[in-house]
């Protein structure tokens, strides 16, 4: 019951869908596939509700600069013979103007095993607008299997939204020490 | 939803694996052709080690960092560093020369002006700075990550791969790749810029020359010969020259084209650069 409200409050499951019709969205990995690459020896992962509230998030956002506002995120343990391997985060920033969906796995002594990016879309902007920008994206599998540089396509602007990330992923190390503070 | 994208054949659907991670301050995107998803993974993981090594070694921002401990160090005093730190160290040198000083890893502390040709370079990994100076190797050490990155992923049996690092790019395979810049004045509109086959191209926007920390002396930019916004575009065999041959052609200007023709052509070089007037 808790996993599913976990879920529904979670844009997640709604961005995977909303993605598959959006042919400038990049999507590398889906969450089971980072799970596997991630912890290769687990054979469970576990969907678990993390045990903190809403003003100790806000606590380590202010404590990390985070600017976002308690954001929720999904954390599953890596658990192979009921023992936990790890833990894997799957958190979004907002990077320019593209919505980044990505994992952090985090080992059982808090280091950060791997950070992979899931997904990689515009989420506006007014490139999207205008039907030429859409049009060449048409055909585009079959011409050329690698239009390299329509997927990361703002290239300066790169450089902003991959800080973003790393915040991200800083503020996840600060919640998973957390957690594991309140465990033992 | 997915049945509104458009589709190839099945038989020309490349298997494509691709990953993303965040290094280098930039997100590096790693992208195998194989049959055999399990070695596409093992050969993006390669790729991702060797980036991942030039990062630590080369931020100027870790502490421990070849850079850090470079740009810490007393004068006169020897800094051992890996060898990845080594060649970079090396091909920028020779930059430097080649360049007649324009490459500069060096950056100007406490408003003195520094040059890289204070760094000894004469004892193999070995580094010393002969007068009190700091590096940034962020105009040339992601060109160089993504060399060595795309070697790991070829080594590790992939056929064919593409790593590109924020617009630093390399490829390898049987297949050429189109290649095209988004034009900076009219995003609609993108330009052909090469069929990529064993080569590599690094495109850098003048802003971000300008922003770069890499010591490349960013009040030089000559603002005068580009839009703000322009994209400069070098082609070039390896990708540490092709990035760090971007900076040298936004120090020196599109109206200095010729004078770059003679360091461009030893390198096998050639550049372009996409500003309000290249229509």
């Amino acid at each position: 019951m808790t996993n599913r409200f976990l879920l529904s409050s979670f844009p997640l499951a709604t961005l995977a869908v909303a993605a598959a019709s959006n042919a400038f969205a990049v999507e590398y990995l889906t969450v089971e596939a980072a799970q596997r690459l991630m912890f290769p020896s687990a054979s469970n992962f576990i969907l678990e509700r993390p045990k903190i509230t809403l003003e100790q998030l806000r606590a380590i956002d202010a404590s990390t600069h985070a600017t976002s506002q308690a954001r929720q995120f999904l954390l599953f343990r890596a658990e192979a013979d009921q023992r936990s391997l790890g833990r894997v985060y799957v958190d979004e920033v907002i990077g320019k103007s593209e919505l980044i969906t990505y994992a952090v796995a985090i080992t059982s002594d808090g280091a950060v095993k791997q950070v992979e990016i899931l997904a990689y879309r515009e989420s506006h902007g007014y490139e999207v607008r205008d039907p030429r920008w859409r049009a060449q994206f048409i055909g585009k599998r079959a011409a050329s299997p690698l239009a390299l540089n329509d997927d990361i396509a703002n290239i300066s602007g790169a450089t902003l939204s991959s800080r973003h990330v790393t915040d991200g992923v800083r503020r996840i190390v600060a919640i998973d020490a957390w957690l594991r503070n309140e465990k033992t | 939803m997915r049945d509104a994208m458009p589709q190839a054949p099945p038989d020309l659907m490349p298997d494509l694996v691709r990953r993303s991670q965040p290094w280098l301050g930039t997100f590096v995107e790693i992208t195998v052709r194989h049959r055999d998803i399990d070695l596409a993974h093992r050969a993006i993981a390669a790729g991702f080690a060797a980036i991942a090594h030039v990062h630590r070694a080369m931020s100027p921002q870790i502490a421990r960092s070849d850079v850090d401990r470079i740009n810490r160090a007393p004068v006169d005093v020897a800094v051992r560093v890996c060898e990845a730190t080594w060649n970079v160290l090396r091909i920028a040198d020779d930059l430097h020369v080649r360049s007649d000083g324009l490459f500069d890893c060096a950056v100007d502390t406490c408003g003195a002006p520094s040059s890289q040709r204070d760094l000894d370079l004469s004892r193999e990994g070995e580094v010393i700075k002969r007068s009190p100076l700091a590096i940034d190797l962020g105009g040339i050490a992601k060109g160089y990550a993504v060399d060595v990155a795309l070697r790991a992923v070829r080594d590790a049996g992939a056929a064919g791969a593409c790593v590109n690092a924020g617009g630093d790019i390399a490829v390898f395979g049987d297949e050429s790749y189109r290649i095209e810049v988004r034009d900076p004045f009219e995003p609609g509109t993108r330009h052909p810029l090469v069929e990529l086959d064993a080569f590599a191209v690094a495109t850098s926007s003048i802003e971000e020359c300008d922003a770069l920390h890499c010591g490349m002396h960013a009040r030089h930019v000559d603002r005068a010969a580009f839009d703000r916004g322009a994209t400069i575009c070098v082609i070039a065999p390896q990708c540490v020259y092709a990035d760090a041959l971007t900076k040298v052609v936004a120090l020196r200007g599109a109206a200095a084209h010729p004078l770059l023709a003679p360091l461009l052509a030893y390198y096998r070089a050639s550049a372009i650069v996409l500003d309000s007037n290249h229509a």
